[in-house]
């Protein structure tokens, strides 16, 4: 199986959600940063006592609800993205939805596992990183 | 009658470690506070005359804080407070040691770049007030480096860096030849303290609610030393856990202080963040930021470049927070890294006409790291040395306190 952008940013989330500094050095930075704060807004939204099923329903609706890209201003670092055309907008909201469900799709099952497999309650391991906070931003 | 054995004390910021020359480890290691009687109990003691003799050091002033206000005599490693300092020393000697200080020579460490009369003020406390027959006050970085004189891969020279890592500040201290070279000392405002606090904070993330508040920092502090290890790479090191949950994730069991029960506590990615924070100060400081290898690439780099190769092939640990497995291998991974990426780019400039010499980059770690210095003292107050370097009772005498601003080790140079 390869690994794609999704993937790494999972993979990257809980390391990155140390640090207040990050330097964006091109392009795939700038998805990262996206998809990382969008990661945070998700486990954001599991309390100690979600169900998986109910887990996948919320994050989906959170997926798909209110899909912000990096050139409203209601994005957090929206100064450090280029801003775009009213057409190009449109596509790239449809393209950060995708990558938003598939965010979701795949993070429920890293979340809900119990020493290696599968829980119904969110495992505290990723639960704990719901008050940091990567660059010390978050989505609303 | 033969030589009864100096008395070696180590004053530490945090702690105090004292016992006597030629044993392995310190007799008796306690914070640095004394407890002095809050100003409502001066009452009963003041009728008898007895007040000064009132106080206590070390654990049990700090078991006694309900009555005894604390003072920690020692800030960032320079004493603060000579009177409490004078008592200090007083109950370290006679209610700890046990000893008659007109039996012994006693030899006292000094933090680098101390100001000569502190030191002069050290000789008139130790010489009038105890009486001692003789003096000899160390620089504790040179007294690590003789300790690690005992590991395998040592080349046993006085050149060497010291990466001194206690509860309160870490110091980077370049030393030529037993030569402390100033200006090129660096500090790090992160040491064991710190990353007790972020381990404290870890676990609160997590959600450990069964620890007592009163315990939090001590099962921190204990779980910081049983559990952490240096990891490769902190970004990949969480993918470990993933992968073998079982063995990464543990489990430490406590007891409630106050009801004695038991309580267990989940240990989690704390295990090798702790260490972490060594190398990327980011994890607990917004405005110092500079890793730990880099500042020990600096401090080389800034010293006399006849040194340079000696520094680098003799990077010494001392102190409790060097402890943390495998934290020489990372350090010296990531220290022969950057000066292997600058001889390759000096290299590239020449056009590749100039061929530099590689640079041994070489991390000494021994198992006396955690009381390196005070286990240094013991090794050099052994020597015959040690007494005619001392200064003693009748040299003061004649001359006076300023005697000890001079070190006998240097003469020759001087």
């Amino acid at each position: 199986m390869t690994s794609d952008a999704v993937d790494e940013a999972l993979e990257l989330f809980r390391g990155n959600s140390f640090f207040r500094n990050f330097e964006i050095k091109g392009a795939g930075d700038r998805l990262l940063v996206y998809v990382l704060l969008f990661i945070s807004q998700c486990l954001g939204k599991l309390k100690a006592t979600t169900s998986q099923s109910e887990a996948v329903k919320a994050l989906y609706t959170l997926a798909v609800t209110n899909v912000v890209i990096p050139a409203d201003a209601s994005f957090p670092l929206h100064s450090l993205y280029p801003s775009v055309e009213k057409t190009e907008a449109d596509q790239l909201r449809q393209y950060l939805q995708q990558v938003r469900q598939e965010v979701a799709l795949r993070l429920v099952p890293l979340v809900y596992t119990a020493n290696g497999q599968p829980s119904q309650t969110p495992s505290k391991w990723w639960l704990c990183f719901q008050k940091r906070h990567f660059m010390g931003k978050a989505m609303q | 009658m033969a030589k009864l054995p100096p008395i070696v004390i180590d004053n530490g910021t945090g702690y105090t470690k004292m016992g006597f020359a030629g044993n392995t480890d310190p007799q008796f290691v306690i914070p640095t506070v004394i407890g002095l009687p809050n100003q409502s109990r001066y009452g009963i003691a003041s009728k008898r005359g007895i007040e000064d003799l009132d106080f206590h050091i070390g654990d049990e002033a700090v078991g006694n804080s309900k009555t005894y206000g604390l003072n920690y005599p020692i800030r960032h490693g320079q004493i603060d407070n000579w009177d409490h300092m004078e008592r200090y020393w007083e109950q370290s000697i006679f209610k700890y040691m046990r000893c008659e200080p007109e039996d012994h020579y006693i030899l006292l460490t000094e933090p680098p770049l101390n100001a000569p009369e502190n030191r002069e003020q050290m000789a008139e406390i130790f010489f009038e007030s105890f009486n001692v027959q003789g003096l000899y006050i160390a620089v504790q970085a040179v007294l690590a480096l003789a300790a690690s004189w005992t590991a395998k891969n040592s080349q046993q020279t006085l050149t060497g860096t010291v990466i001194d890592s206690g509860d309160g500040v870490t110091h980077v201290i370049p030393v030529a030849e037993g030569y402390v070279l100033g200006s090129s000392i660096k500090h790090i405002p992160i040491a064991g303290r710190d990353i007790t606090a972020f381990v404290q904070q870890l676990l609160r993330d997590h959600g450990e609610t069964g620890i007592p508040p009163e315990d939090s920092l001590d099962v921190a502090r204990r779980i910081k030393e049983q559990y952490s290890y240096t990891c490769h790479d902190m970004a990949k090191e969480f993918a470990k856990f993933d992968a073998d949950p079982v063995k990464h994730f543990q489990q430490f069991d406590a007891v409630n202080s106050i009801n004695q029960q038991t309580y267990r506590v989940d240990v989690g990615y704390e295990r090798f963040l702790a260490p972490e924070v060594f190398f990327n100060p980011e994890l607990v400081s917004s405005d110092f930021l500079t890793p730990l290898p880099e500042i020990v690439d600096n401090c080389i780099q800034v010293s006399p470049i006849d040194t340079r190769r000696g520094l680098y092939s003799n990077i010494v640990l001392s102190g409790g927070s060097t402890m943390f497995k495998d934290f020489g291998k990372r350090l010296q991974r990531d220290i022969k890294r950057i000066v292997d990426g600058r001889v390759r780019k000096s290299e590239e400039l020449s056009g590749g006409r100039l061929q530099a010499k590689p640079i041994d980059v070489s991390v000494v770690a021994h198992k006396k790291q955690r009381h390196a210095v005070w286990f240094g003292g013991s090794i050099m107050a052994c020597t015959d040395q040690f007494y005619q370097f001392s200064h003693t009772k009748a040299e003061y005498e004649e001359h006076g306190p300023s005697i000890c601003r001079h070190n006998r080790v240097f003469e020759s140079l001087a």
